[in-house]
Formats: C-alpha cells, sequence, structure tokens
C-alpha cells in the first residue's frame, strides 16, 4: 500500500528468496550500466539503433539504411 | 550533474511540437483535446504518431551521440576556450514532420544519450519498443495478457537485430501488504472504500471515448470498445479481456469504481504471501521486474512538509 509496507515488509522477503538485489551491480556506475549490468558501458549498446549515430562511427559511404534524410553534412 | 543516473522519459504530443519534451515515457499522446491544445485539428493515426516518433528519435541520437565528440569540452583557462569549437558539428535534419539545423546546446553527459524509457501497447507502439525501449513501463491485469505482450517486445527487438532482452520490461504491481493477512485486507477495504466512481468514470471516458454517464448508474451495460485513433490500445485490450471474463455484467457504477482504483494487480497479504505472488508473475511472465504503485503514504507526507518547510 505506501512504500514504506514495501521497505519494511516485503524487500526482505524478497531479498531472502535471492529474486531481489542487495546492492547496485555496477555501484557508482551510470543507469544504463546498472540497468543492463554493462559494467563500463555507459553509452547506447551497439546493438541499439542510435550507436549507429556516434561521431566516431564507423563511416558508411552514404550507405546509412536509416530513414534519416540528412540534407548535407555540417 | 547526476554522473549519468537519468533515464529519458518521453512523451509524444502530435507532430511537430519538438520543443515539448515532458517528464514521462516515451509515448505518444492519443487524446484530440491534447491535439487541439497545440494547434491540430485532431490526433494523428497511431501509426502516423509513431512515424514521427521514429524522426523525433533519430534527431535526439544525433544531438546527443553526434555534435559534440569526445574531447569537445575542454575547460582551458588561457587562452580562454571551454569547447573545442573544431569538435561541435551542427545537426541538419529535414524529415516529413520534423526539421532542425542546430547544434546540440550542451556538452554531453557520461551516458549521452539518456536510457529510453518507454510504453506502448499498440502494434506500432510494440514495434517502436523492440528498436528504441532500453526499459519499458507496463500495466497488465492478468498474466496471459502481459506474457503475450512480454513476447511481442523481445521479438519486436530480435526483429531490429537486437538481443531479446536488450528491453528490460517492468509490470506495474500494486502490493498491499500488512503483518498479517486481516490486516492488509483491512487497508485494502479502506482505500477502497474512498473511490470516487465519477472520476473512474471519466478517466474510462478518456482512455476509451466511452461516455458512462449516459447509461443507467446502476444497470448492466453491455459496450465493446472499438479501436481508434484517439485512445489508449492497451487501456482498450485490457477493458474488452475483463469485461470476457467478469462473472456480473459491468455496469457504469462497477466500471467506474474499478477505474477509480484502477486495474493494477493488487496482491493483497503478508510479506510471504504478496512475495508468492510476485514471484508467479515474475517466473510465468518473462518480465525484468516491476514498478511498484502504491495508493496512498500517509506517512511521507509530514515528513516532506518539514523538508519543504510547508
Amino acid at each position: 500500500m505506501s512504500y514504506e509496507d514495501i521497505v519494511e515488509l516485503l524487500v526482505p522477503e524478497l531479498q531472502k528468496r535471492g529474486l531481489m538485489w542487495q546492492d547496485y551491480n555496477v555501484p557508482g556506475g551510470t543507469f544504463r550500466e546498472n540497468l543492463h549490468h554493462v559494467p563500463g558501458e555507459p553509452g547506447l549498446s551497439p546493438r541499439h539503433p542510435g550507436s549507429k549515430f556516434k561521431w566516431n562511427a564507423p563511416q558508411t559511404n552514404g550507405k546509412e539504411e536509416d530513414a534519416m534524410p540528412v540534407v548535407a553534412a555540417a | 550533474m547526476t554522473k549519468g543516473r537519468v533515464a529519458w522519459n518521453v512523451s509524444f504530443l502530435p507532430p511537430p511540437h519538438r520543443h515539448l519534451l515532458t517528464p514521462l515515457k516515451v509515448v505518444t499522446s492519443y487524446s484530440n483535446s491534447a491535439a487541439k491544445a497545440f494547434g491540430k485539428d485532431k490526433v494523428k493515426p497511431s501509426a502516423e504518431r509513431y512515424e514521427a516518433a521514429t524522426e523525433y528519435m533519430d534527431v535526439c541520437y544525433q544531438l546527443w551521440e553526434k555534435s559534440w565528440e569526445d574531447g569537445a569540452p575542454t575547460w582551458q583557462v588561457e587562452p580562454e576556450m571551454a569547447y573545442d569549437p573544431s569538435k561541435i558539428h551542427r545537426i541538419d535534419y529535414k524529415g516529413q514532420h520534423h526539421q532542425l539545423f542546430a547544434y546540440g546546446s550542451t556538452h554531453p553527459s557520461p551516458q549521452r544519450t539518456p536510457v529510453i524509457f518507454q510504453a506502448g501497447a499498440s502494434k506500432s507502439g510494440i514495434d517502436f519498443a523492440g528498436k528504441h525501449a532500453e526499459a519499458i513501463y507496463t500495466d497488465y491485469s492478468t498474466i496471459p495478457m502481459l506474457k503475450e505482450y512480454v513476447e511481442q517486445v523481445r521479438a519486436a527487438a530480435v526483429k531490429h537485430g537486437r538481443a531479446p532482452t536488450d528491453v528490460k520490461i517492468f509490470a506495474a504491481m500494486c502490493p498491499i501488504l500488512g503483518r498479517t493477512l486481516e490486516e492488509a485486507q483491512a487497508k485494502h477495504d479502506k482505500a477502497f472504500s474512498l473511490i470516487s466512481v465519477q472520476s473512474g468514470m471519466a478517466k474510462f471516458g478518456g482512455y476509451t471515448n466511452i461516455d458512462l454517464s449516459k447509461y443507467p448508474l446502476k444497470e448492466p451495460i453491455n459496450i465493446e470498445a472499438e479501436e481508434a485513433d484517439n485512445l489508449i490500445t492497451g487501456v482498450l485490450k485490457d477493458f474488452n479481456e475483463r469485461a470476457k471474463r467478469a462473472k456480473e455484467p459491468f455496469t457504469p457504477e462497477s466500471i467506474g469504481r474499478a477505474g477509480g482504483f484502477n486495474t493494477t494487480p493488487k496482491p493483497i497479504g503478508t510479506a510471504e504471501m504478496v512475495a508468492d505472488e510476485l514471484q508467479t508473475w515474475f517466473e510465468e511472465t518473462g518480465i525484468d521486474g516491476f514498478n511498484l504503485v502504491c495508493k496512498f503514504a500517509p506517512s511521507l507526507l509530514p515528513t516532506a512538509r518539514k523538508a519543504l518547510r510547508l
């Protein structure tokens, strides 16, 4: 019902069953590193479609298959 | 500022409103009133909204990922140069729904693109999630419905060249806990007794386009909600499914009461009982976690007031 009930009653039970984490996967890391359990990868995964826009992504000789209607490179 | 602990929870209104970033999830807005508020006649069809959203994402990715090279911020005092201009690039974008001719407005955070959170149960919404979402918030009232949704999202991720688990799925759950079952049940009953039926009916109308005030409050009604551009697909599916399973026919009052209390699953009981329920949902549906919903948190209010000096 309240978050206090969850913290005081439910969390210890879930931790006892090994269903809930005890600490962050990557203490001090970014949200992404913790969410995906990927220490050292704070940016988009190479599998994510946004990663092809990275400033240092390999050039594709104008063959970018995305529907990206860029009119001119800056 | 937060050392990379931010997620992007964005809502898309009908295009072109690229200035509108709200602290919500990546969902496309559904209501005609929202469209009118932004100068449009009516909301666009779901598929077209997601086309606009896809362009929007591409624009944002470029601003976050491409505009500033690593090493662009130099913070050099003498000669003064905070950012190296040779490492900052303009993004030119001309799409059907969005146009942009600009630089990223600030230097990149540790994550560059923040974690993409999304919600959306329509066919386009699931495809969009499979492509873009890193995490999803969802809310289903039965295990089979949630399981089906999870399978669809994982398949959509694979279709877009990603791993099925690249999208973390968090399902809404509203546990009602007590040290005994009786204590938990009493909390449930108290919350249930405080529901506004009218507000539940109004909320239902907003989600589904069905105005329940036209029908007698306590008499059974038989309605099958139909898909349209200006409603939320997930709510509609859930409603039709519940109508099929209901032991007693729905009345406007019972719908309003359910809507006022929301349809999020509410396991009631001790920590052990609720943990059993959560474990069942977790193991049978293939989700990654829960998004815990609370009915109220009375003991937090005085603390918050004190902190805010109210």
